[in-house]
């Protein structure tokens, strides 16, 4: 049994996971940066622990610190949260060589799926399907690969994610260019400059199965849509994802659970899919090995806490309900609200909060660290909030999120409210099945 | 969290019937202590700093709180006619496109209006500062991977006109 969690992360994150502890009656401790010292969390939790100054590779990207932190406080388990060091291999071994339970996956699990190589390798073994694509080292091999795969291809980094790295290529005369760049780019964001290609799909969805596995068993809690996405960063969320053929949407389940069973996965995870409109095929993408942060929209259809279940499976125990006893009911949609500047190119915009009015009421539910006077410092990312609505069906969950943001009110900073609300009336977005080209066209627009 | 002088008398209205002397109260960042004498009560109240925070293992340098802070006092600049290149916006103030990468710019360096001489980094979005002047850098003045504010100033540069 764990009595004492030690948080090792911020914001709106960190507050949902003392919500869950504070159910379950587990005491909380949450390690803060300075800048953090007097945040929402850092007053909600038993208590804080400094870790170091406010840059994050002082402080929540430090595993030594971090886990001196949680020595010092005499927690018996540490929740990584999503980001910072979420996924990192290091911290679930420096907890195992600290007598401290992780709670997340064993490090093999983060180990196998934290190299999309490996996790293509992983996910091909489990007999998932894969987007045309391959390793490349040089640009004699990049053009031969673009030349059997077929135009566009898409070059990503093998230790990446979020974006970056990752590059179009339309024109073979581009290709060497492109590869240089992305090598280049690739080895200054994850010091790793080796890059795959892969078929660029034009008309695609992003759709992904949340997972829970006990080691033994695994079942799903069915889909999610993430396709509303700028430079692959997710804004507007949704469970189930709609406009899905009943028999695809079981093959993409199905799909999820045979990847982490073959993992022998441990604990709440994600199986991203790319789904490719123009073919009616979904390819494995990757697998995210930790809370997500659109986790939300499941559990509001299924019913479910997942951090508690994160911290049930940490505990040892086996899941606690089976796949049949998952019931998904109605439609739920999740905005992220960011400090961010849709009219100036999205700069962000850090400072202090002045006012912070967020809706409530039936089916709907804010997951938020912000509250007026908080201070949103300009060292970590730009989640202020996440509003979350639940409907009978889509067309309700649409019509509760518009009446929702409408009632929000965030001054000081900028942030992204009104961006949200033109998305929520955008013909493509209500009617369902947007794909992720939905975003950048409406902003190539200008609305 | 702070108590008024009217949720202490409001406290002193409870125990005033209460067979006690004296009330020590500590809460969430304030500490009371009232005692009864034969005047009435006196009381003793003090803001506690950091409740609840206990200082981390390993000595932590405390850096100034990421908001809105006053700019500082500027250098005067050591000769004239040269333009100020100010960061615009909040961020963390890079020199080298990555660490242990050479700067964008030292003292000397030639550089266009356009001409990248500095990273700042705001939310995890890195943004690139150009000299907005065609000259030469004179002076630096912010340091690397510190926090700058809006309008602080980063750089001075030698407009190449006032060169010639």
């Amino acid at each position: 049994m764990i009595h004492k969690l030690f948080i090792a992360n911020r914001g709106e994150i960190a507050l949902r996971i003392i919500r869950s502890c504070q159910q379950l009656g587990i005491e909380t401790v949450l390690g803060v940066s300075v800048a953090d010292q007097h945040s929402t969390p850092a007053k909600l939790a038993d208590s804080t622990v400094l870790l170091g100054p406010a840059p994050a590779a002082d402080s929540y990207l430090n595993i030594d610190r971090v886990i001196a932190a949680a020595r010092q406080s005499g927690a018996d388990a540490l929740h990584p949260g999503y980001g910072f060091l979420s996924e990192k291999t290091g911290l679930a071994e420096a907890c195992a060589a600290n007598g401290i339970v992780f709670v997340g996956p064993a490090p093999a699990h983060l180990l196998a799926v934290g190299d999309k190589l490996r996790a293509r390798h992983a996910a091909a073994e489990a007999g998932l399907p894969l987007v045309p694509g391959a390793a490349i080292s040089t640009a004699v091999d990049a053009e031969a690969l673009a030349r059997s795969i077929g135009l566009p291809v898409l070059l990503k980094a093998v230790g990446g994610g979020g974006g970056r790295g990752m590059k179009v290529v339309r024109k073979l005369d581009e290709l060497a260019a492109l590869v240089t760049l992305a090598g280049a780019e690739a080895k200054a964001a994850f010091a790793d400059a080796r890059l795959y290609m892969e078929r660029y799909v034009e008309n695609g969805r992003h759709i992904e199965v949340q997972v829970l596995g006990d080691g033994v068993d695994v079942i799903h809690l069915g889909t999610r849509d993430c396709s509303v996405q700028r430079r692959y960063q997710k804004l507007i969320e949704e469970a189930p994802a709609p406009v899905l053929k009943p028999e695809l949407r079981a093959a993409i389940e199905q799909a999820a659970v045979a990847f982490a069973r073959h993992l022998q996965y441990r604990s709440a995870g994600t199986v991203e899919f790319l789904y490719d409109c123009d073919r009616e095929a979904f390819y494995f993408l990757e697998m995210n090995a930790r809370i997500q942060v659109e986790h939300p929209v499941t559990e509001m259809i299924c019913g479910v806490d997942l951090i508690a279940q994160q911290i049930r499976i940490a505990e040892g125990r086996p899941l606690g309900f089976r796949q049949q006893e998952v019931l998904q009911r109605g439609h739920s949609i999740e905005c992220r609200l960011n400090a961010e500047d849709p009219a100036n190119d999205f700069m962000p915009s850090p400072g202090v909060v002045t006012e912070a009015v967020f809706p409530s009421g039936p089916g709907v539910r804010v997951d938020t660290h912000i509250e007026a006077g908080s201070v949103v410092p300009p060292n970590y990312d730009s989640l202020l909030a996440k509003l979350i609505v639940h409907g009978s069906d889509r067309a309700d969950a649409v019509q509760k999120m518009q009446q929702a943001l409408a009632r929000c009110h965030i001054n000081g900073i900028v942030t992204n409210i009104g961006l949200l609300q033109r998305l929520l009336v955008e013909p493509a977005f209500v009617q369902g099945g947007a794909t992720t080209a939905l975003l950048p066209a409406m902003l190539a627009k200008g609305v | 969290m702070n108590l008024t002088q009217q949720d202490i008398d409001s406290i002193l209205h409870v125990i005033d019937d209460s067979p006690y002397d004296e009330l020590r109260l500590e809460t969430n960042g304030v500490s009371v202590y009232l005692k009864r004498s034969a005047e009435g009560w006196t009381q003793q109240q003090q803001t506690l700093k950091q409740p609840q925070l206990l200082q981390g293992a390993t000595a932590a340098t405390q850096t100034a709180i990421a908001q809105a802070a006053p700019l500082a006092a500027e250098t005067p600049a050591t000769e004239a006619g040269l333009v100020d290149v100010r960061a615009s916006m909040v961020g963390t103030f890079y020199r080298a496109p990555q660490p242990g990468a050479a700067p964008f710019v030292g003292i000397g360096t030639r550089v266009d209006v356009n001409s990248v001489i500095a990273i700042v980094e705001v939310m995890k979005l890195m943004c690139s500062i150009p000299a907005g002047v065609s000259g030469e850098v004179r002076e630096i003045l912010a340091e690397d991977a510190q926090l700058v504010q809006k309008g602080q100033l980063l750089m001075r540069v030698k407009p190449a006109a006032a060169n010639a």
